[in-house]
């Protein structure tokens, strides 16, 4: 469960690593110095169950301490918010759906973690994942690897480029198939 | 001693023995359901139901607040997870998941018979694409992969429509918790598995929660708030409890006091207690024989029974004169004593015939006591006593007040005039004689009843309060017709008569209603032609949906689903609280959320002419039993003195002079009937019980101030006998009126009125001797 979900999440973490700490670290500043922001983003989905991937486009929103949005506008409409312990999918057609994160202890961590990494909180994020960094501040390259087994379940393994604060694609492997590559153009809205 | 005497001295000591047997095994309760009617009519049996199984009554309401959010849900979580371990509660929810993982896999299991969206068209290729677009959405989704095997098991979302369609009542979440609206107070819910009315087992609930509290951690500066019905009776016992005891203490402490006093002699004051002690025992060992347990109302009404037997003694101990032996003594008081002991005891026989059981048990308690009290003062008194006349002139000071009954002209008129004002005054006073509210007979303070109050807002509890009730013959009928109520409930709800309902329809279909849907879903070759259609250009892996022509093949094939099915689950556990049997019928209760005007609402479904349903307002029902009952109390009083007079008028030889010995002690009563509401309490029950009592006192009084006595010394001795037993009862009576139950406080009051006054126009209206 929460597979997509631990991995969509991921997505938001721009997170900083280990290997050259001096540059790792000024990613994480970087990233921590970060209020708010607005990206366009297309999106390919590979689903298992599905003979052909998805491509979606939309716009993805972070405003440090409040909400994370992700706004789906083709090929249909769909919006989906994580605030505190609760995602609501709210789909242009169906009712919205609500999701407690604490429930599962996978996504919870996930998420804490996440709050942490956007915050500039290293520790907080290594202790969720091994981390491993490469390249420097001006192109970067972060590769995590979950630490909980219940959330590899999930999740294999995420991957972020970027460049100094900005993230310029998020690569999520999921267990079963499932996968997603995320492009963003910073810049956008 | 006589070999007659013996024998007596003999059968008490036997009796007391056996007595204190039983009373040492004696089971005290404090259900104060007790003081319902044990004849119910079938609503008031729902109610008494409700209130000692109900849901309602068995749910601990807990609060935890003095820190901030964080550690709050902190500390909710970690209590709710350490009370779902524990085995003593059916169901625990603090806002975390509204469905548990049983609950899930039960509406996995059966979600073709249970979703209300099961219907013949929804399986048809045109109903299916638009399922399966939405798939599609919900795959791409960041919770996709967490859907995938749900998808293609459950494409049309059967299961989500069921859960979606169980009302959703309970407070907002903060942190993943529920908490109170200004987020001070994270909120928690527990159901016990023990009924409310198993007082030990709600005891060691309460005790739970406590100690799950107190180990969690991080609990150090958050301080635990606990309310429902089961905490409460908990409570009202241990309070009951401390005051019964310390009570019967003061006051025998007072009377001891008194007696040493009086006689200035250990022996006979000793003696004094060696009737009523009897007594007591005899009538709470009677009582726990025939009530299989003693209620601690009883127990408290026991302390001021102290006050009144101590009078049999006293009556015989002051009369006996210097060279008298008390033999001699009791052969000329026992006619009057006789007749006093005989009188209080019909008095006991009006509350022993009342529905209450409670009242029922004070009855028997109260008759036990004053006649064993009376038999022992007759036969063994005598026997184990020694004759010591008391010295009457030393205790000339006591006698005082008798200056006042003297002035007898004076008095008459006086209580006369008194009573006509009194009475006029209480005609003009507003507000209601008398209170029926079983709730205020709780010893809870109204601190705790507010807290309770606010809690029970915030978590959006259910209230005893509106309530459709559905009979029927049996248990599917009952669903059924409780289905067939659905659909105009939903009327009311949008227009606003209501702001909510629950049946056990929604969670459990009747069986016809499972039979018809499992009827709309088609074959596997129809599905699987349907599915084809319906894939048409859409990017499905082949094969996918094959789940979810197996889970209908097997619906289609399997059994219906049963109550039994839903045991261990927490829909299980609201099903059972909405569907229960009840005296040889069936019960489906709907309870009704934000009935706002019940006028309003009562024409409204009076209109549906539903078979087997009735509305209730539960709290309405409880006062207006109580007020039926209390009028049967009524009567049974009249009936009562009625056979005093009787009584009386056979041991007196004339109903000239019964008349006469009952007439101040009615107008005593009548009096103080009268004032007691003036003095800011409405009259309840209880006060009717303290009343049979005060006039029962009364009757002593005025039994003595009507014999002859032989001489002057005599007649001293007599006045000074009833001060004695007056002031006995006083000081049991201020010490009852100490209590901080409302009954005890109330019986208290109304003796400590009582008693002077049916003393002093005994005094004034008895026959009048040089």
């Amino acid at each position: 469960m929460y597979r997509a979900a631990l991995a969509w999440l991921l997505a938001f973490a721009c997170a900083g690593a280990a290997a050259q700490p001096s540059a790792l670290a000024q990613v994480m500043q970087r990233l921590s110095a970060v209020k708010a922001s607005t990206v366009r983003f297309t999106e390919v989905r590979r689903i298992a169950a599905l003979t052909k991937p998805l491509e979606l486009s939309g716009r993805l929103s972070y405003v440090r301490g409040g909400a994370i949005e992700k706004i789906v506008e083709s090929p249909y409409r769909e919006r989906t918010t994580i605030d505190g312990d609760t995602m609501v999918v709210d789909p242009a057609r169906g009712e919205p759906r609500r999701y407690g994160l604490r429930g599962h202890p996978a996504a919870w961590a996930f998420v804490e973690g996440l709050r942490a990494t956007l915050g500039g909180d290293l520790a907080t994020l290594e202790r969720y994942y091994r981390v491993s960094f490469s390249g420097g501040a001006d192109a970067w390259t972060l590769e995590l690897a979950p630490r909980d087994e219940d959330m590899a379940r999930y999740v294999e393994a995420i991957a972020f480029r970027g460049s100094g604060a900005d993230i310029l694609s998020i690569r999520v492997s999921e267990a079963g198939g499932n996968s997603s590559m995320m492009t963003l153009r910073p810049g956008s809205s | 001693m006589t070999l007659r005497s013996r024998a007596a001295v003999l059968v008490w000591i036997a009796l007391l023995a056996a007595s204190v047997l039983l009373v040492s095994r004696a089971r005290i309760t404090s259900d104060f359901t007790a003081f319902l009617p044990a004849r119910l009519d079938p609503d008031q049996a729902l109610l008494v139901h409700q209130l000692r199984e109900g849901v309602a009554a068995r749910m601990i309401l807990i609060g935890i607040s003095g820190a901030d959010p964080r550690a709050l849900a902190q500390a909710s979580r970690s209590l709710a997870r350490r009370l779902s371990e524990s085995p003593q509660f059916a169901y625990v929810n603090n806002g975390e998941a509204r469905f548990g993982a049983a609950d899930r896999a039960l509406v996995e299991r059966w979600r073709y018979l249970l979703s209300p969206a099961v219907a013949p068209v929804r399986f048809t290729a045109v109903g299916l694409r638009a399922s399966l677009e939405r798939a599609i959405e919900e795959l791409a989704s960041p919770l996709g992969s967490m859907l995938a095997a749900r998808i293609a098991a459950d494409p049309t979302g059967e299961a989500l429509h069921y859960l979606e369609s169980l009302p959703a009542a309970g407070p907002a979440t903060r942190e993943g918790v529920w908490f109170s609206p200004d987020g001070k107070r994270a909120l928690l819910v527990a159901e016990t598995r023990a009924a409310a009315s198993d007082l030990d087992a709600q005891a060691r609930a309460v005790k739970s929660v406590r100690s799950a509290f107190a180990a969690t951690a991080g609990a150090g500066d958050a301080s635990l708030t606990l309310s429902g019905p089961g905490v409460f009776a908990v409570e009202s016992r241990e309070l009951i409890r401390a005051d019964a005891s310390s009570l019967s203490l003061i006051a025998g402490a007072a009377v001891l006091a008194l007696l040493l006093f009086v006689y200035r002699s250990a022996a006979l004051t000793l003696a004094c207690f060696v009737p009523i002690a009897s007594g007591i025992l005899a009538g709470i060992a009677l009582v726990s024989l025939a009530f299989g347990s003693i209620h601690g109302i009883s127990l408290g009404f026991a302390a001021i029974l102290f006050g009144e037997a101590v009078d049999y003694p006293s009556y015989l101990f002051i009369h006996n004169q210097p060279g008298d032996s008390l033999h001699a003594t009791l052969a000329r008081v026992w006619p009057t004593l006789r007749l006093a002991v005989l009188t209080t005891v019909l008095g006991g026989l009006s509350m022993l015939l009342s529905s209450f059981i409670g009242l029922a048990q004070l009855g028997l308690l109260l008759m036990t006591a004053i006649l064993a009290a009376g038999l022992v003062t007759r036969y063994v008194l005598p026997e184990i006593a020694p004759a010591k006349p008391v010295a009457v002139a030393r205790l000339e000071p006591l006698l005082a007040w008798s200056a006042l009954a003297r002035r007898r002209r004076s008095v008459r008129a006086g209580a006369l005039l008194a009573l006509a004002l009194v009475a006029t005054a209480a005609a003009l006073r507003p507000g209601p004689m008398w209170n029926d509210d079983l709730g205020k007979l709780n010893p809870i303070p109204d601190a705790e009843r507010r807290a309770d109050e606010r809690l029970r807002a915030e978590l959006k509890a259910p209230d005893v309060g509106a309530v459709i009730v559905v009979r029927a013959p049996g248990r599917e009928q009952a669903l059924e017709r409780s289905e067939a109520l659905e659909p105009a409930l939903r009327g009311f709800v949008r227009d606003g008569l209501i702001a909510g309902f629950e049946t056990a329809s929604e969670i459990l279909p009747s069986e016809s209603v499972q039979r018809e849907r499992r009827a709309a879903l088609p074959d596997a070759r129809a599905l699987r032609r349907a599915l084809e259609e319906a894939e048409r250009g859409l990017p499905f892996r082949p094969g996918l949906f094959e789940p979810f022509v197996r889970d209908i093949e097997r619906a289609r094939d399997g059994p219906l689903l049963g109550p039994e099915d839903l045991r261990g689950t927490g829909l299980g556990v609201k099903l059972h609280s909405l569907l229960f049997p009840l005296r040889g019928e069936w019960i489906a209760l709907i309870p009704l959320r934000g009935a706002a005007d019940p006028a309003a609402l009562a024409p409204k479904f009076d209109a549906l002419d539903a078979p087997g349903a009735r509305l209730l307002d539960l709290r309405r029902e409880t006062s207006r039993m109580i007020g039926r009952y209390r009028g049967q109390t009524l009567e049974l009083t009249a009936l009562g003195v009625a056979a005093m007079f009787v009584l009386l008028a056979w041991g007196l030889k004339s109903a000239g002079e019964a008349a006469r010995v009952l007439f101040p002690v009615l107008l005593a009563a009548a009096l103080e009937t009268a004032a007691l509401p003036l003095l800011g309490a409405p009259l309840s029950l209880f006060h009717l019980v303290a009343l049979l009592f005060v006039v029962g006192t009364g009757l002593n009084y005025s039994l003595f101030f009507n014999r002859a006595p032989r001489d002057p010394d005599e007649r001293r001795r007599t006045l000074l006998s009833l001060t004695v037993c007056s002031l006995a009862v006083l000081c049991s009576a201020a010490a009852l009126s100490l209590s901080a139950t409302p009954v005890l406080h109330a019986i208290g009051v109304t003796v400590l009125l009582g008693t002077p006054l049916a003393l002093i126009f005994s005094a004034a209206f008895g026959r009048e001797r040089a």
